[in-house]
């Protein structure tokens, strides 16, 4: 089962966050709906995979589902952030149950080609046909109402993408981890410590009210850069405490 | 930067990395099946 939990609109342009921590992998998936048109993106959502007998299964996904439907809402966009290490991406499961759009960063064509040299694996991952759309820094599109902006935030993948949802939801992604755990890391093929912090400075300079969802939890910013460090910090105490999100390792 | 690389030098890799990437660069499916339906995965070894 996963965990949820809800950050609500603050106005109209500002968007619904529902993340869902899937605990097998550690990860945190999200629903982002306009609460005006009730439309939605999905965004990293999880295919169960157990790697003992290589087996998979729908368990996360179909709790998304299940809360889409509860909700009412219409899924218009199936996102993710980046190709994943720690977990098999749900999005062609989703799309076939919701037949909408699968997307994700058009630097995702540089990370195929490091890993078909890998895996000895030639024209295995077309990726330009596994996904109906890919995203280039600074590209913009909608969910329902909301303007949906597209920011390169690589690092921990050379090709990992923030996406920013109306005036204050940011999906950073295994960017910026909470301040006591640290970031994501910077060590997989592609990854770098440095192209990272610079990423990092990026979204520490978004405007101080953005919401900034992660990997591992969701958080309100608030302040200065400090005290947005510190507002984060607080936040994860009391979602570790109240929410039952375990403590993220990183 | 320094932290964040001595720190990545003594960590594991993700028990599904391999199985993961080669999934998701096919946007979440899995390879494609082989003659007997089946789909398998290949995990190169040393390579990491």
């Amino acid at each position: 089962m996963t965990t949820q939990r809800t950050s609500r609109s603050r106005d109209l342009n500002s968007a619904e966050v529902t993340g869902f921590y899937e605990p097998n992998t550690g990860s945190i998936q999200y629903v982002v709906s306009d609460p005006a048109t009730k439309k939605a993106a999905i965004i990293d959502a999880v295919w169960n995979f157990d790697p003992t007998n290589a087996s998979t299964d729908t368990r996360a996904a179909d709790e998304i589902l299940n809360h889409i439907q509860a909700r009412g809402l219409s899924v218009e966009w199936i996102l993710d952030t980046h190709p994943h290490a720690d977990h098999f991406m749900a999005a062609a499961y989703l799309k076939k149950k919701l037949g909408a759009p699968q997307a994700i960063g058009e630097k995702v064509r540089e990370i195929a080609a490091i890993w078909s040299g890998l895996y000895n694996a030639s024209g295995a991952f077309d990726v330009d046909h596994a996904f109906d759309r890919l995203f280039a820094d600074g590209d913009r599109f909608q969910v329902g109402t909301l303007p949906v902006r597209v920011m390169l935030s690589p690092g921990h993948t050379l090709g990992s993408i923030t996406y920013i949802v109306g005036e204050d939801a940011a999906f950073v992604h295994d960017t910026l981890m909470f301040p006591d755990s640290g970031t994501s890391r910077a060590d997989f093929p592609g990854g770098n410590a440095a192209t990272l912090f610079l990423s990092i400075q990026a979204i520490l300079a978004l405007p101080e009210s953005t919401r900034l969802s992660s990997a591992m939890t969701t958080a309100r910013t608030a302040g200065s850069r400090d005290g947005r460090l510190r507002s984060l910090s607080r936040r994860r105490r009391t979602f570790t405490s109240k929410e039952g999100y375990p403590r993220p390792i990183t | 930067m320094k932290v964040r690389n001595d720190r990545d030098k003594s960590l594991p890799l993700p028990a599904r990395m391999l199985h993961a990437l080669q999934v998701n660069l096919r946007g979440g499916r899995l390879p494609e099946p082989e003659s007997d339906g089946h789909s398998y995965f290949k995990i190169p070894a040393n390579r990491l």
